[in-house]
């Protein structure tokens, strides 16, 4: 081996000391420092390779310039992954935020039925006398201010058939 | 020895590159094909927002299918008569929130949840916050053209504005 090899180990042993410290402590180093050290491990070997006059100087060189590149990109690596979780924590809201108004819908709706009388289903034959067709037709009997007073709008459409929620007191039709 | 060494540690360095790629589940659009189903859906979310109903309906299919709760709409005009024209003046700030999309060369899809301003009506004065799930099915027609192929919605219960 002659006098210039030992360059061709630093980035060997800076990848190996990389290597060996993020299987240690995952959180440890960040995208970009991860990133630095590999583009100027990568640099230094390069840039000794390249410049086979001068390999100190063209390892300075390099490991400079790939130092300054791997730290870009682990910028943009940990700029993804910052808009990722973001995202996830986002979604992450919505579910607690539509678990919680299934919950208070739910409530509402036992809050409801309990103060009406049960939705009667008043046969149109009764009201009208002999001879009528017989026409059931849903009685809406949910006091509306119940409903309000939950803190939810009230089904105006409650009991007509051909809505999208006819059995609910409780407005869901919203889009 | 002197050639060996270099070419080791270079393939050290771009192995330790490769691999690692978490998955970060759906989320963010990622069109694979020739279509960005975000913009798709953006598109039909500016009509509403804009209250263009004939723009809402351009974008619908011929034999769009739409199903809410217990309704069930097939065709574009009965989509757009039922649905598209009563509803869209009763909301505003309509809003989505992407859980999951994909798309091919043929189909693509969007689903996640959405939020909505309920505006006051004659026969309910008070203004309400409408949320719920979505899903959203487009098809390229044989025009080249995407349309609306598939809507689901499933509302929750809208909450009274404070």
């Amino acid at each position: 081996m002659k006098r210039t090899s030992w360059l061709f180990l630093i980035p060997v042993l800076l990848f190996s000391l990389i290597s060996s410290h993020s299987a240690q402590a995952q959180r440890g180093w960040s995208p970009q420092g991860k990133g630095a050290a590999i583009g100027g491990a990568a640099g230094i070997l390069g840039g000794a390779l390249i410049n086979k006059r001068n390999r100190v100087v063209g390892g300075a060189i390099g490991g400079v310039a790939g130092a300054g590149v791997g730290y870009a990109v682990g910028k943009h690596i940990d700029n993804k992954h910052k808009k990722a979780d973001a995202l996830a924590a986002e979604r992450a809201a919505a579910n607690e935020r539509i678990a919680a108004a299934n919950a208070r819908a739910a409530s509402a709706e036992r809050r409801a039925t309990t103060t009406r009388p049960a939705m009667g289903i008043a046969t149109a034959a009764t009201a009208a006398g002999a001879g009528a067709v017989a026409a059931q037709a849903f009685v809406p009997s949910t006091p509306q201010s119940t409903v309000l007073a939950a803190g939810y709008l009230p089904n105006t459409q409650y009991g007509q058939a051909g809505t999208a929620y006819p059995a609910s007191p409780v407005l869901r039709k919203s889009w | 020895m002197k050639f060996y060494l270099p070419l080791v540690c270079a393939a050290a360095l771009l192995a330790s590159c490769s691999g690692n790629n978490k998955d970060t589940a759906s989320g963010a659009a990622a069109p694979a094909g020739n279509v960005s189903v975000a913009d798709l859906d953006q598109q039909f979310l500016s009509a509403w927002n804009n209250k263009d109903a004939a723009k809402a309906s351009a974008l619908l299919a011929d034999d769009v299918q739409f199903l809410q709760g217990e309704t069930r709409f097939s065709g574009k005009s009965e989509v757009t008569n039922k649905w598209i024209t009563p509803t869209i003046s009763t909301i505003s700030s309509l809003k989505t929130s992407v859980v999951s999309s994909g798309n091919d060369a043929n189909t693509a899809y969007e689903a996640g949840t959405f939020s909505v301003d309920v505006l006051p009506t004659p026969t309910n004065n008070t203004a309400g916050i409408g949320e719920g799930n979505f899903m959203f099915l487009w098809k390229k027609g044989g025009d080249g053209n995407w349309k609306l192929s598939y809507a689901q919605l499933e509302d929750l219960p809208v909450e009274v504005k404070k």
